[in-house]
């Protein structure tokens, strides 16, 4: 029985704890977020300022020169620089069609294939795999699809009997070519996350909406896209935030051209401050760029409380 | 083994006040019950006896040991929770010894005091399996045993029954009483459950809104309650409240009438009255306190619960299970006059009669 | 109208939408897989199949050449030793901080609401586009003279690695009941203790999970790789695939044996994650 193991109290003798131990303890909130807090302070803070810093010199490529402090005078060049504006433009109108795509594609087929996929987990992984893939692997797989000479796209536009193109090669289709890569990748993000959204649904207000004689085009307005306003504001803050820093596809799809039709922010970024040698404006513009996205993303966040 | 003590506690979430002044005396041995509704602190208090919850101002005291700010490892408590909180990973032995294995005992005593504790409570064939493969009353009785492998200086339990369903419950609580008296350790037992109050307290707190209303033995609750509050709460189906006025000695409200109440005067009075201290009669009862129809009529097995309309409220009594009025049909009452509380409705308190 | 033809045309409704479902996976399937194919088919051809006009859709000579040219005589096996050595590093880095930084997030409380600020400001940390630090790296590992080394790949993708770990973390964390670490803690554990017996071995497949994506991202990464490393010493195979799309020529065989290598590795890790993608993909918001 245990009144037996009655006669030995088991802690009775414990001390109250080191002043270490209870300092420990006290502050352990802080000692656990503590280094996280300081590595991100020192990765993002500290650029940040040094960016700042960098902006307003001119800093040449020989590290023996001094950095020649000019002001806002990278700042200014901003307005007038026909390239930024050029890349800038190409951001926005890749940053829209293709997300709007994907997002259109993702819950089309998500609506249509809800039923029939859910319990499919090794089908849903399979169409999973383009996003996981690294970039430069996709990239370079498109590249050999729009091949103009040999590659598979011109073969189906010479059997169907269309003109062939130069697809990345060409000022028109260039674009084009990078946005439909882009969808290849990422719609099945759009694709799963809806399929999540969707599997929360609950069941009973579909009920008595069918009960109430809602049709299904009623339904999907009235329940479904409420419902998934959560999962397709996550789902569009993260694609927007990554369509705003394509750069591989870029990179290796078209080098930013031709004729300037491809070049993104991130590109030129990088061109300005290798190839051009310019690292004080490079980082003007890079100041823009997080400029504009801390405003869209927090905007996107408190809106969303994503933060909880 | 140990006595807990609460001076002047006060404890504060924010703005919000949780608990106000709190002054409580739990004996060596003793079972005491914190009853009250959700949110009115009581699983405060107890978290803040485990380590929890530190209090705000004030000072909680096991025997002579002040333990504000002490560690909940340095406490010597051992609490049941609600959910049982058993650790998912672990299987029952596992579970049952961690309090043993984290103070180091020795794995041979180790063993030994587990498969002491399991067969104590009816678990020694399970010593293997995880917690998901166990049914709620056995999960229950893996907390206990976890509980009770140290033999701490105290034992506190959050609603420990309430995820069980109604017959398991009655038969664990039988057990918990048994177990509890037999290991003669201090235990504070929260619930809002009266019944689990009654049976199981040697003494019972009342809590309302971060106060204790009253302190006493189950008895002296539900015989004697000091407040409204209190007489509302004990006792199921609950104490009739019937505002009305008190003119010398006279009870007076919408129909109903109540003399003998000695010579007292109260403007705002609540007149309290049990419902098995309420007794039909005949509608020519010559000494009735009130007519009244019919409301709805209840059978509950022993008795007739027998709702009537009183003005904008109703009046519950519990009849003879023979009962056989009918909705709408008027009858007599006669109220025990002894048996009736009278309380202050600005005060909320006793009007002693 | 009657029951009789509501009941029809309800009937061929479901099964035309049925048809459709149908459908609609098998294309799905066939442009998602076709690509990945592609680029397998292609690195087992002879580069004058690689060129063949009208395509060869299946692989006519099977050949190993390529991947004797990447990773043979070429440093391709290096680049992946790199990339592998600097998914782990960041991994580990990320983990540990992040697995207690998600902890405290998921179970404290701080003064003045930092619990909501700090875990937001994580959140944007990740939010940044890499690009806007590559000029103040730049400078950093130059002027510490770490450019071209491994440790500052690593110091570079903790900067991203780390807020999501925290979140995936955070949100793992939170699915777990409280209670538990409470009745360590009253079981004589200290707090950390509780973290450390009872919440950690609890959370570990997600830690498992969030380990695996960190891997991925870092494995995946280009762009701080481009601007860091100079030569194969601490090249990511990214790096090395880019490296053979030149000016002049396009190393097609072998940037498609490489390419596909480096994709394998992430098939797999897709399969073993595949319950949390949708956790990990959302940075913990939505969970699948």
């Amino acid at each position: 029985m245990l009144k037996s193991a009655n006669d030995g109290t088991l802690t009775a003798q414990s001390p109250p704890g080191g002043p270490l131990e209870r300092w420990a303890e006290r502050h352990l909130r802080y000692l656990m977020l503590a280094p996280t807090v300081l590595i991100l302070l020192a990765l993002t803070i500290f650029p940040s300022v040094y960016m700042f810093y960098a902006a307003v010199h001119k800093i040449s490529p020989n590290p023996d020169l001094a950095w020649e402090f000019v002001g806002p005078g990278n700042f200014a060049r901003l307005l007038s620089d026909a390239q930024f504006h050029v890349a800038l433009r190409n951001t926005v109108v890749f940053t829209v069609v293709a997300v709007a795509v994907e997002f259109l594609l993702g819950l089309g087929l998500a609506l249509l294939l809800d039923k029939f996929i859910r319990r499919l987990t090794f089908l849903k992984t399979v169409l999973m795999i383009p996003m996981m893939l690294p970039p430069i692997a996709v990239a370079i797989t498109w590249k050999l699809i729009y091949e103009p000479q040999f590659g598979v796209l011109n073969e189906i536009m010479y059997r169907l009997g269309l003109p062939l193109q130069a697809w990345a090669g060409d000022v028109n289709l260039a674009m084009f070519s990078i946005i439909v890569a882009d969808v290849w990748q990422w719609t099945p993000f759009i694709f799963l996350l809806m399929l999540a959204g969707l599997a929360s649904l609950p069941v009973e207000p579909y009920e008595a909406a069918a009960l109430d004689g809602a049709s299904s085009w009623r339904q999907f307005w009235d329940l479904t896209l409420p419902f998934l306003k959560p999962v397709i504001a996550i789902a569009l803050l993260l694609r927007v935030m990554d369509a705003l820093r394509l750069f591989d596809l870029v990179f290796i799809l078209t080098g930013g051209g031709p004729a300037d039709r491809t070049k993104v922010l991130s590109l030129y970024i990088y061109q300005v401050a290798y190839r051009f040698a310019d690292p004080g404006y490079a980082a003007a513009i890079s100041l823009f760029v997080l400029f504009v996205t801390i405003i869209l993303s927090t905007w996107f966040m408190k809106r969303m409380r994503l933060a909880d | 083994m140990a006595s807990v003590t609460f001076k002047n506690v006060s404890k504060k979430f924010g703005e919000f006040v949780a608990i106000t002044d709190f002054n409580l005396d739990i004996k060596d041995k003793e079972f005491l019950v914190l009853l009250g509704p959700s949110g009115c602190g009581k699983t405060t208090t107890m978290r803040m006896v485990a380590g929890l919850e530190e209090a705000t101002s004030g000072d909680i005291y096991i025997d002579a040991d002040r333990i504000n700010g002490v560690l909940p490892k340095y406490r010597d408590v051992a609490m049941v929770f609600q959910s049982y909180a058993l650790y998912p990973h672990l299987t029952v032995e596992q579970n049952i010894g961690y309090p043993l294995k984290i103070r180091k005992v020795p794995p041979a005593e180790s063993k030994q005091r587990i498969v002491e504790v399991a067969r104590r409570v009816e678990l020694d064939s399970l010593l293997s399996r995880l917690p998901k493969e166990l049914s709620g009353g056995q999960r229950q009785r893996v907390a206990l045993a976890r509980a009770i492998v140290r033999t701490p200086r105290v034992f506190l339990m959050d609603e420990p029954l309430s995820n069980l369903d109604a017959k398991l419950r009655t038969q664990m609580r039988a057990e918990l009483k048994h177990l509890q008296h037999e290991l003669q350790v201090t235990t504070i037992y929260v619930t809002h459950d009266q019944i689990e109050a009654m049976t199981l307290a040697d003494r019972v707190a009342v809590m309302n809104k971060g106060v204790i209303e009253q302190l006493g033995t189950p008895r002296e609750i539900y015989n004697d309650p000091r407040t409204l509050f209190v007489a509302g709460f004990i006792g199921s189906p609950s104490m009739n409240l019937i505002p009305g006025e008190v003119r010398d000695g006279v009870f007076a409200s919408a129909g109903l009438r109540v003399g003998g109440l000695g010579r007292l005067s109260v403007s705002h009075a609540v007149l309290g009255v049990r419902p098995e201290d309420v007794h039909a009669a005949r509608v020519d009862d010559p000494d009735l306190n009130l007519v009244a129809p019919i409301y709805s009529v209840e059978l509950t097995g022993d008795s007739t619960l027998v709702s009537l309309r009183l003005a904008a409220r109703l009046m519950t009594l519990r009849a003879d299970k023979n009962f056989t009025g009918q909705i709408d049909q008027r009858i007599g009452v006669k109220v025990a006059t002894d048996r009736v509380f009278l309380f202050d409705g600005e005060t909320q308190s006793r009007v002693d009669i | 109208m009657t029951t009789r033809t509501l009941h029809r045309r309800s009937r061929t409704r479901e099964v035309i939408t049925r048809l459709a479902a149908y459908l609609a996976i098998l294309v799905a399937l066939i442009l998602t897989l076709f690509p990945i194919y592609w680029i397998a088919a292609n690195s087992f051809k002879f580069d004058i199949d690689i060129f063949a006009v009208p395509p060869e859709w299946l692989p006519r000579n099977p050949t190993l050449k390529h991947y004797d040219e990447a990773f043979i005589q070429r440093p391709f096996l290096r680049y992946a030793l790199n990339s592998f050595l600097v998914a782990v590093g960041t991994t580990t880095v990320s983990v540990v901080f992040g697995t207690m930084a998600g902890y405290a997030l998921a179970r404290f409380n701080y003064p003045w609401q930092w619990r909501k600020q700090i875990s937001f400001w994580i959140l944007s940390t990740r939010m940044m586009p890499p690009i806007v630090s590559i000029i103040p790296l730049y400078l950093f590992f130059n002027y510490f003279d770490m450019l071209n080394t491994k440790s500052a790949l690593v110091i570079a993708y903790t900067a991203f690695n780390l807020p999501f770990a925290t979140w995936m973390m955070k949100s793992y964390f939170q699915d777990l009941p409280v209670e538990l670490e409470e009745a360590a803690v009253v079981d004589g554990d200290t707090r950390w203790g509780a973290f450390l017996h009872v919440a950690l071995p609890l959370a570990r497949p997600g830690l498992a999970a969030t380990a695996i994506f960190c891997l991925i991202i870092s494995w995946n990464e280009f762009l701080l790789s481009l601007i860091i490393t100079l030569t194969e010493q601490s090249q990511t195979l990214p790096i090395g695939i880019a490296g053979r799309v030149t000016q002049y020529n396009t190393y097609w065989g072998e940037i498609s044996a490489a390419g596909f290598m480096a994709c394998v590795p992430i098939v797999i890790f897709a399969f073993i994650v595949q319950k949390h993608l949708v956790r990990g993909l959302s940075l913990g918001a939505v969970k699948g």
